[in-house]
């Protein structure tokens, strides 16, 4: 095409005037779209690009009920009402929501908040319900907003809620199951990058989208069987109030798997009501954190320990003059009545807990008159390598404290601390240590690694068992295990006999009452009470370990008078619940 | 009545033609200048250009149908959590525990076991 002008024509000069403003237009987007691209395409990006964070559902805790996993903690979307009190324009009509849908959750005196003009963000109410925030939504009050947080709810109020342990305001896991299984439980958050409206609605006009979807935590199960565990937990409460005891605790593990049935501890607390916690030590699971000397309950080890080594039978005998002396120090028994005086057997030892012969078997693993260094080394063996008491043992539970059990080759590791260590002194060690060395005391010399890890649920519901937490074997011999089972049966008889129909099955138990130490001595008026044993339908098959533990500041609490009683009303109820089979 | 005829047809007869040819060849009485021909240009990229938009815009649409979609499946999946804790709240045990069913039961006078 070509054009024709005539020279100086309008027409020409309009011409040469439009191919200017033309040409301008063309350098200048040139510019704009050329030259100044990426900086447009920032700012572009900024104002319609926008990352959103796709938030990990943190997994669920289940509980057995018997053979099937039922939920304890759970997670519900609540929110969070507030207002920009700038641009509230009927205060009245607010106050009179909030108070009529969901007047247990406001802030107190919340109304004053409407009037911080300086501010553009006021809580108002907590914790609303979704039902509560639809009703308050559809009231369409101007000024006021919602922001939707999970929480965590437990259907069973506080049952086992110090082994739960609980999650904080930024999503962590704090204290028990909760702390030691945060990473597997939390999942991992996802990330969407995308063209947004100005409504925020996400829009697939874009190369520039990301879609990294979340992974939603995993369901986790515990070992905890949720009716032995309230059982124990009433036992527990009873207990204590009937003794006057500020304090109790008690563990239930299955001995064949080394499973933990039951954890519980008195004073507990109410996870979905934290703030009304006013001692931060009720958050703790005492089983696994406060190591102590757990007096005569160890008195099973240090005969399982004289019997795996051929040193004592239940029918040997020793001469009690209700004392003996270990280098200078004179060690006493509790029980000194002359029925028990004289030449008797380490089974009556046993059965009236009687420090002089635990102190005999230590002797005798030595060369039958000191607690030489053979016979430590051999104790420290049984006791710490095989039983594993004064080792943490793993298990998935935040805060578990390891305890001291000193070595022979320690300076302080000499006989007199041995000699105490034969009845429980001298050492600390935790309740979840103790029950565990006992399962393997009892169930034929297996030592299995304690756990309360049952498996996971998939979010289909499909429930998949865990790996076995690990076993040694050979801790003791099977006939050292069968010995020491008859022994603490018998001594569970000895001193109870309640004709409670217990007799037709096979129960066992050892007392344990342990004094404290207050300004460096130890004390007969503060002590701590413990029950520790097992039961089980026949002598070759123990079905369960229960231990109790008692105590209160500055009073005395007797294994047979404080625990024992506990330990029977676990004991019995569970014969039942397991339906274990008379045998007379 | 008179008409005028707005198509004229040329006779290629005059021409060498061959078989199967046409022997009538179309002219347009119209006529379009550079201008026009530009013009018309314009309006079809304009047209191709609402095309598109009108695609773009379509897309959006499905990204707000998604987005209620995924709106209204957030909501359920609320509700259903919320179900499913109202229903482990009434088999929780204590719930169990202060049922009427439960208050109602009696213990057992006498138990006795079999032995197997």
């Amino acid at each position: 095409m070509e054009l024709h002008f005539s020279p100086g024509s309008r027409a020409k000069k309009i011409a040469v005037v439009t191919l200017a403003a033309v040409a301008i237009f063309i350098v200048r987007l040139f510019y704009i779209q050329v030259i100044q691209h990426d900086t447009y395409v920032a700012q572009a990006d900024k104002e319609q690009v926008k990352q959103f964070i796709l938030h990990a559902k943190r997994g669920e805790i289940y509980a057995m009920d018997g053979s099937t996993p039922t939920k304890l903690v759970m997670n519900q979307t609540v929110y969070t009402v507030w207002a920009d009190p700038t641009q509230v324009t009927d205060k009245n009509a607010v106050i009179s929501a909030l108070n009529s849908i969901a007047g247990g959750n406001v802030r107190d005196n919340f109304a004053q908040y409407l009037d911080m003009n300086h501010s553009r963000y006021q809580v108002l109410a907590t914790k609303v319900t979704m039902q509560q925030a639809e009703m308050l939504k559809k009231k369409r009050l101007a000024g006021i907003g919602f922001d939707a947080v999970s929480q965590r709810v437990y259907p069973e109020g506080q049952l086992a809620s110090q082994v739960l342990g609980f999650v904080d305001a930024n999503g962590e896991g704090k204290y028990g199951f909760e702390q030691a299984n945060d990473a597997q439980l939390k999942g991992k958050d996802g990330l969407l990058k995308t063209v947004t409206d100005i409504r925020d609605v996400p829009l697939t006009v874009s190369d520039k989208n990301i879609r990294q979807p979340a992974v939603n935590g995993q369901n986790m199960v515990l070992t905890i069987d949720r009716n032995i565990q309230a059982e124990t937990e009433q036992a527990l409460a009873e207990g204590a109030e009937k003794s006057g005891a500020d304090h109790a605790s008690a563990i239930v593990m299955d001995p064949q798997t080394g499973k933990v049935l039951a954890m519980a501890n008195v004073p507990t607390y109410d996870p979905s009501q934290l703030n009304k916690v006013t001692d931060v030590a009720q958050l703790n699971n005492d089983i696994i954190s406060a190591p102590y000397e757990p007096g005569s309950d160890i008195k099973t080890f240090t005969v399982a320990t004289g019997v795996d080594k051929g040193v004592i039978t239940p029918s040997s005998t020793y001469d009690n003059t209700g004392q003996i002396k270990v280098d200078d120090i004179t060690i006493n028994n509790a029980t000194k009545t002359a029925a028990v005086t004289g030449n008797i057997t380490m089974q009556t030892a046993l059965n009236w807990s009687l420090n002089t012969g635990m102190v005999t078997i230590a002797e005798r693993l030595g060369d039958g008159n000191y607690i030489t260094k053979q016979a430590r080394d051999t104790m420290y063996n049984y006791f710490y390598n095989r039983f594993r008491l004064g080792k943490a043992t793993g298990i998935e539970l935040a805060n578990e404290q390891q305890g001291v059990v000193i070595s022979p080759d320690d300076v302080q590791g000499n006989a007199v601390r041995y000699s105490n260590m034969s009845f429980g002194q001298g050492m600390d060690v935790t309740m979840l240590q103790v029950a565990s060395g006992f399962c393997s005391v009892v169930n034929g010399g297996v030592y299995y690694n304690p756990t309360i890890l049952n498996g996971i649920v998939s979010d289909d519901g499909v429930f998949s068992e865990a790996k076995n937490a690990g076993k040694t074997t050979g801790v003791i011999t099977p006939a050292t295990s069968q010995v020491v089972r008859e022994m603490v049966h018998e001594a569970h008889y000895a001193t109870y006999n309640p004709h409670d129909g217990s007799d037709r099955y096979f129960v066992g138990g050892k007392t344990g009452t342990s004094q404290t130490i207050k300004n460096g001595k130890y004390i007969n008026d503060q002590t701590i009470g413990t029950y520790l044993g097992f039961g089980g339908a026949t002598a070759d098959n123990p079905r369960y370990v229960i231990m109790v533990e008692i105590s209160d500041k500055d009073k005395s609490m007797g294994g047979g008078s404080d625990a024992k009683p506990i330990f029977n009303k676990i004991s019995n109820w569970l014969i039942n619940y397991l339906g274990l089979t008379p045998q007379k | 009545m008179s008409y005028n005829r707005t198509v004229q047809f040329n006779s290629r007869r005059q021409t060498n033609w061959q078989r199967n040819q046409n022997t009538v060849a179309f002219a347009s009485a119209v006529k379009l200048g550079p201008i026009s021909h530009t013009v018309l240009v314009a309006l079809m990229i304009t047209v191709l250009g609402l095309i598109y938009l009108t695609q773009a815009t379509r897309v959006s649409g499905y990204d707000y149908a998604a987005n209620a979609i995924s709106d209204k499946i957030s909501s359920l999946t609320e509700q259903k959590d919320n179900l499913e804790v109202e229903n482990a709240r009434l088999t929780a045990l204590q719930t169990v525990k202060n049922s009427n069913v439960a208050k109602a039961m009696t213990t057992p006078t006498d138990v006795q076991s079999v032995s197997e």
